[in-house]
């Protein structure tokens, strides 16, 4: 079922988005086409499944409610990153209001949510890898996993993040360092 | 794109370079496969007014506490001299119209001394009229041709007073104005 919904591409789904009866067809095909990429996105920013279920609930319940408004000159996946990205940020900022998080990062809200994960274990490296990742600052952790885990092009990530290339790939440097050195020293 | 991932990654020395290391975290059975239909199911709610919630309040208000509640409140209030107020938007309208009214009357001043003005000119034109005609049909009266020389006048010691109306008839004087 999934593969056949990827058949779609972003034009046909927001052409079929736009005639009444297809609505439901249109909008299940984009959630089967962007749903793992979104949620994978935004699970490692908030570590949690249920916490990651909300917000990507959310972030699909925007797009079902602009997706009419969608200017197709825009990318649609960018689009839909865009809007991930900025409801993960806003989420976090309203968790972190009442935990003292350290500017140069350390992350402990993270980390605390890490440890509480049934499988974690720190011996392993994909576990000792996401708490080098909770060292990082925000942007930084949010840079440095677009770019490992997602492959994503620095140009795509300048649009999701309105940052400069030049400041993006700055960013995934110091990022690489710090996580370098994390696993280096553990 | 992995390949350039990797190149960065060495040209950094990292030790990430060359094996990528995936996401420890679990997700539920099937989550993926009910994730379309969750979100849907949800935004129907949302547009819907099908929410199974009763609407109804579960607290309690004492019996006929709304019927005395107006009375109750009225009665501890001072009372006050009813004073009608005029609204601001009663007191523009008026100052609108006091505004029409005068602006009306100034025209209509004007107009009533400029149409004084027009007849006063066409009496005069009238009068300068009839005057011109009568001295027109009194100049081309035979007459005219054998009226007394004012020379012989001159040298005429005695004038009869019928010899000056006459002169004078005829020339257009009219004695009113002399009398």
């Amino acid at each position: 079922m999934q593969a056949g919904h990827d058949l779609y591409t972003d034009e046909e789904i927001i052409a079929l988005f736009a005639k009444a009866d297809m609505q439901h067809s249109a909008f299940t095909a984009l959630v089967h086409k962007y749903q793992q990429r979104l949620y994978w996105h935004i699970r490692r920013l908030v570590v949690t499944h249920d916490d990651t279920d909300d917000i990507l609930q959310n972030v699909f319940i925007k797009v079902w409610n602009n997706l009419a408004n969608f200017r197709q000159e825009a990318n649609l996946f960018t689009w839909l990153y865009r809007i991930a990205t900025n409801e993960t940020l806003t989420w976090l900022n309203a968790q972190k209001k009442y935990v003292a998080v350290p500017i140069d990062g350390n992350d402990e809200f993270f980390q605390n949510r890490l440890h509480a994960q049934p499988q974690f274990d720190p011996a392993k490296i994909e576990w000792k890898l996401q708490q080098a990742i909770g060292t990082l600052p925000e942007k930084q952790k949010l840079v440095f996993a677009m770019r490992y885990y997602d492959e994503t092009p620095y140009e795509d990530m300048s649009q999701i993040l309105g940052t400069s290339v030049g400041a993006l790939k700055a960013s995934y440097h110091h990022a690489v360092k710090k996580v370098e050195e994390f696993l280096g020293k553990n | 794109m992995k390949e350039e991932i990797n190149d960065e990654l060495n040209i950094l020395n990292s030790s990430l370079a060359g094996s990528k290391v995936g996401m420890p975290y679990n997700v539920p059975q099937g989550y993926f496969s009910d994730l379309a239909q969750n979100v849907l199911s949800n935004t129907e709610i949302g547009s819907s007014n099908s929410l199974p919630i009763y609407k109804d309040m579960p607290h309690q208000v004492p019996s006929s506490y709304f019927d005395g509640l107006a009375k109750e409140v009225t009665s501890k209030v001072a009372p006050k001299k009813e004073v009608r107020l005029l609204s601001f938007t009663t007191i523009r309208w008026a100052a609108a119209a006091m505004l029409l009214m005068m602006v009306g009357a100034a025209i209509t001043v004007s107009l009533q001394r400029q149409n004084e003005g027009k007849n006063k000119a066409e009496v005069a034109f009238v009068v300068a009229d009839r005057d011109i005609e009568a001295y027109f049909a009194d100049n081309a009266k035979p007459e005219m041709t054998s009226l007394p020389d004012i020379s012989d006048l001159t040298n005429t010691t005695e004038v009869e007073p019928k010899e000056i109306i006459y002169y004078l008839d005829q020339t257009g004087w009219d004695t009113e104005y002399y009398n």
